[in-house]
């Protein structure tokens, strides 16, 4: 017994490890006044960063700029990527192996890795820092993910409900829109809020595209307001913020933490 | 019985596959436009004067690209060790947990999976934190001096090594898993009754099941963990005194903060490269026929 108490022991401290930072971002985000030491839970919850956050008004543009464009991004995605699993999972086509290798390729390079010529690219196509090119561009990030999401999805359903619609006389773009698409509802949503998750959070392209304040996103406007004073780090805004940016991840616990298998088998990370 | 005419199949492809072939394979080809020539903040709407090679020349003979690559060396190798030995510990001991304990365990460690780079980096950043952490309260409890972990070069490193390996482990946890998982339960007992001990069972059935798994992780977390420069963009910037500055980070700052774009491209070109190889090598695994 003493060895599966070591086990539980191991399991038990990887699992404070891995919520140490979350509890702290929690508890700082609570505490008004954030002075050495800090305290191991709020002794005066407050709301008041939330509260001063949400009155910065570059924050304030920033959310509704990373809302507007992490809602259209994700609609588009759920859109071009159930058409292309579909595509892969339902129709012969020649060259599928090729495109499907093409695709795992695009799925294993890290996005972050093109940031040079895209943003020269964007240059030369007018669209550097608009909120539309940051739509396209979130594409990049989430667009494989989704692929496989759906193509593992539309593989499960039944050939006998294909083949009965197939005698109904339903075309190739009926049994999409028709029978594919209905079937794959849950997996709709989780798609959609994977999408929107990582255009939501995303950072790297976000602080370096868009240098027009009222095209700013949220996470650019954050690090802006937290580093807005000139020697110090405001670090209740740091918590504040990161709980905002944590919201998504909140949402997919609570509700689609079935299909969050499903993407997680097929890994990646931003 | 299927009947639709050739190019449907391409019709839905093409809105995904074109973007994604926009923003990779194009974008190398535009990136090599980049670095094959000199372009600066100076210059970067205007004529592009070709130099050849001279950027990549630039690229190694720059003192700070040496540190890079040492630092690169380190933040990977550790955090890619890390993360294997770590992630397959733990998995093994979900996997032999009963399920009521997995149950429990699991969700909480696939959260830092799901939160962003800037939750991780914020997060940390808090907890290491000078003036907001719980471990310089506990160090000043024992009577030492509070340090600021992000401000000096060996414990910056050690602060966005311990943050990368936060980040990245519930991967390889969730992955070994699911292969553990794979290995059929008949032949555990088979072994128990050919009186195989445990040490025969893991070396000489369960080694060479998971060797495949094994290698397509590494992989994966190798490319991740070599790229991974959004986290310590946010966390360190870098410094202090490039201590924290990788490779691809080099390339970022010397575009966004130095305005040298065509060295930054050059960088950026050798990144691809080399994650290129891994990928060749990953896909040789990867079972391709899953599609046909």
């Amino acid at each position: 017994m003493t060895e599966k108490r070591v086990r539980i022991f191991i399991l038990v401290a990887w699992a404070i490890f891995t919520l140490l930072p979350i509890y702290w971002v929690l508890d700082i985000s609570f505490q008004p006044e954030i002075s050495f030491p800090p305290q191991l839970a709020p002794l005066n919850p407050s709301l008041t960063h939330y509260t001063s956050l949400l009155n910065e008004r570059l924050v304030v543009t920033g959310l509704l700029n990373s809302l507007l464009v992490s809602v259209v991004a994700a609609l588009v995605s759920v859109v071009i990527t159930t058409m292309a699993g579909y595509a892969f999972a339902r129709l012969e086509f020649k060259g599928k192996k090729l495109l499907f290798i093409g695709l795992l390729m695009a799925f294993l390079l890290p996005p972050n890795l093109n940031i040079v010529p895209i943003f020269s690219l964007f240059s030369e196509l007018g669209i550097l820092g608009s909120r539309y090119g940051m739509v396209f561009l979130y594409q990049l990030l989430v667009t494989p993910l989704n692929i496989f999401l759906f193509m593992n999805y539309f593989n499960t359903v039944e050939d006998a409900i294909v083949e009965s619609a197939i005698l109904d006389g339903a075309g190739v773009f009926q049994r999409y829109y028709r029978i594919f698409m209905p079937l794959a509802k849950p997996a709709l949503v989780a798609g959609f809020i994977f999408a929107f998750r990582f255009s939501w959070s995303e950072y790297v392209y976000a602080t370096t595209m868009v240098s027009d304040n009222s095209k700013i996103l949220f996470t650019a406007a954050l690090e802006r307001a937290i580093f807005s004073g000139q020697y110090t780090v405001n670090f209740g805004y740091m918590a504040s913020g990161a709980m905002f940016l944590a919201l998504p991840v909140v949402v997919i616990l609570l509700f689609g933490q079935k299909y969050l298998e499903l993407g997680l088998q097929l890994g990646g990370v931003d | 019985m299927h009947k639709y005419r050739a190019f449907v199949p391409y019709f839905f492809l093409f809105p995904a596959l074109a973007i994604l072939f926009f923003f990779q394979f194009f974008a190398w080809g535009w990136n090599i436009n980049i670095a094959l020539r000199d372009v600066t903040i100076m210059n970067f709407r205007r004529a592009w004067p070709f130099v050849g090679l001279q950027n990549f020349r630039d690229i190694f003979t720059d003192p700070v690209t040496l540190i890079t690559l040492r630092n690169t060396a380190i933040f990977a190798t550790t955090g890619i060790v890390s993360q294997l030995l770590i992630g397959t510990g733990i998995a093994y001991l979900l996997f032999r947990a009963e399920r009521k304990v997995e149950n429990i365990f699991r969700p909480i460690f696939i959260i830092p999976w799901l939160t962003s780079v800037l939750v991780a980096s914020f997060g940390w950043r808090l907890v290491l934190g000078r003036d907001t952490g719980i471990v310089n309260m506990l160090i000043s409890s024992l009577g030492f001096e509070p340090i600021s972990f992000i401000g000096h070069p060996a414990t910056a490193m050690l602060a966005i090594v311990i943050a990368n390996i936060w980040r990245g482990t519930p991967f390889t946890i969730l992955l070994m898993n699911s292969a553990m998982t794979s290995i059929n339960p008949q032949l555990v007992e088979a072994s128990k009754i050919d009186g195989a001990s445990q040490w025969t069972f893991y070396t000489k059935i369960a080694l060479p099941i998971l060797k495949p798994f094994i290698l397509m992780n590494t992989i994966l977390i190798t490319v991740w963990t070599i790229n991974a420069y959004g986290l310590i963009l946010n966390m360190t910037g870098g410094g202090p005194l490039n201590a924290t500055r990788v490779f691809p980070l080099h390339g970022y700052l010397a575009a966004f903060s130095e305005g040298r774009f065509s060295f930054a491209a050059g960088i950026t070109m050798l990144s691809v490269l080399m994650t290129l190889v891994l990928i060749y090598f990953y896909l040789r695994f990867y079972d391709v026929e899953l599609v046909d």
